[in-house]
């Protein structure tokens, strides 16, 4: 459990891409101030009256007030509902790289053959059929959140990538290619065309990064 | 004979809000011959390319017709004639932001624009209260007070700020708003109000290179320095130090 007075991590991305989280209707909200009305009263009262559902961030201010932008408060912090799903596929690729890592980078080499492919049906084979729904849903447009390039497309990737890369020799192929999972597939080449990304994966470092990361595991 | 102001035109705000949107308006100004709280106004009036010009000021006989009996107010004439009255010094400035592309793209710029506002405004309170309303023999102790407690915090936030934004010498996107504007007006007004005999203020290109950097592009922009180079700046500007008593 996260201590009380953390603040939320604000969303980092480009003003379009905030401008579109921002235009969300079911946003929730949390507030930094003191227990005063105050500079918080108006703020207090349009949530409230807003019908949103809102809530107060702990004070700690001797710890908290550097991470706010101008060393004041009030601070809201809105959790939109595409910044909960840029998060929530985040966490999502998160937890399938954590069940990789202990089921298959984990096991003992001789075991990884089998451990791969239990992997591929039980885990890896729903997180896919769940997410090629999903892109569809959303316009199978190469992106999971709105049409610009997110964490959410970029964690997925790399998920992906680090999937493809370490499959045991003479193991069963991993389910993920442009004709088994067309939508994922279209999220990756979509990232794979921002050219200094393209030239960073064809880069001698990226490759022996491959190559180093295969060693390391015993893959 | 007194100095007559437009009559605004009655309507509902639905009608009103279609002629507000009219990008070929004509503009009047009611304010006394300082910077004061006209001053951002005026910029941003002079900034947009819009024709604008200085209404005479009676104030003893027009305060009565003025919907909050201050100035400044703005009567605009939209391009299908009707007279739209504008007032309240913040709220002109961001109708007239929004109007001329200076108030951001979208919601989240708006926003940030805001953001930057409302922290320069608390410093140009601050200025208003402690220095210009101080007694003229308290002015020194309280600037330089303002100078080492209050500036070096804006200046950190703020320059801050804007290396986060590319050191580009604007606050939102890569092109000036109301962000750049109001913050320039700010530094201007600093430098211009030093009380003789007061430390240093301390903006500069060396000791804050990203503010400085703001500050040059609003002054610089075309329609601006044409602005602080007219005569009746320069009235405006011995207006302000004299009214100020400086």
């Amino acid at each position: 459990m996260s201590p009380t007075n953390v603040l939320p991590t604000v969303t980092r991305a480009s003003s379009e891409v905030l401008a579109e989280a921002a235009k969300g209707t079911d946003s929730t909200f949390q507030l930094l101030y003191f227990p005063l009305h105050g500079r918080g009263e108006l703020v207090r009262n349009l949530l409230a009256y807003s019908g949103a559902q809102w809530e107060e961030l702990a004070i700690d201010w001797p710890v908290q007030k550097s991470k706010t932008p101008f060393q004041v408060v009030p601070v809201v912090y809105e959790h939109t509902a595409s910044e909960n799903l840029v998060n929530q596929y985040y966490h999502n690729a998160e937890g399938l790289i954590q069940a990789f890592a202990l089921r298959v980078v984990g096991a003992a080499p001789e075991a990884r053959i089998d451990e791969a492919s239990r992997f591929y049906i039980e885990v890896l084979s729903k997180f896919v059929a769940i997410h090629e729904e999903r892109l569809k849903q959303s316009g199978d447009n190469g992106h999971y959140v709105g049409n610009t390039t997110t964490l959410a497309d970029l964690k997925i990737v790399q998920t992906l990538d680090r999937i493809l890369l370490l499959s045991p020799k003479g193991g069963a192929p991993v389910p993920v290619s442009k004709e088994l999972t067309p939508a994922l597939w279209k999220v990756k080449e979509t990232v794979e065309g921002n050219a200094s990304y393209a030239a960073w994966k064809k880069s001698q470092r990226s490759l022996d990064l491959n190559a180093n990361t295969k060693a390391r595991f015993q893959f | 004979m007194a100095a007559s102001l437009p009559v605004p035109t009655q309507a509902d705000t639905t009608t009103l809000g279609h002629a507000a949107a009219s990008t070929n308006s004509t503009f009047k100004i009611l304010y006394f011959g300082l910077h004061g709280r006209g001053e951002l106004t005026r910029t941003l009036l002079a900034y947009s390319g819009a024709k604008w010009e200085e209404l005479p000021v009676d104030w003893p006989n027009q305060k009565e017709h003025t919907p909050f009996k201050c100035l400044p107010v703005v009567y605009e004439t939209t391009q299908d004639g009707t007279i739209l009255e504008l007032a309240e010094s913040q709220a002109i400035e961001r109708y007239l932001a929004n109007k001329y592309g200076l108030y951001g793209k979208n919601a989240y710029e708006t926003h940030k624009i805001e953001q930057i506002f409302s922290s320069a405004d608390g410093v140009a309170q601050a200025f208003s209260q402690k220095i210009i309303g101080a007694a003229q023999d308290k002015r020194v102790e309280e600037a330089n007070k303002l100078y080492v407690e209050v500036l070096p915090k804006f200046i950190g936030i703020h320059e801050g700020l804007l290396a986060k934004n590319g050191s580009s010498g604007h606050y939102v996107g890569n092109s000036i708003t109301l962000a750049d504007i109001k913050v320039a007006n700010l530094i201007d007004r600093l430098l211009f109000l030093r009380p003789n005999g007061a430390d240093e203020v301390p903006f500069s290109a060396a000791k804050t290179p990203n503010l400085w950097k703001v500050l040059e592009k609003v002054n610089s922009h075309p329609s601006l320095a044409v602005w602080k180079k007219s005569d009746r700046y320069q009235e405006l500007n011995a207006g302000t130090k004299s009214l100020f008593k400086f």
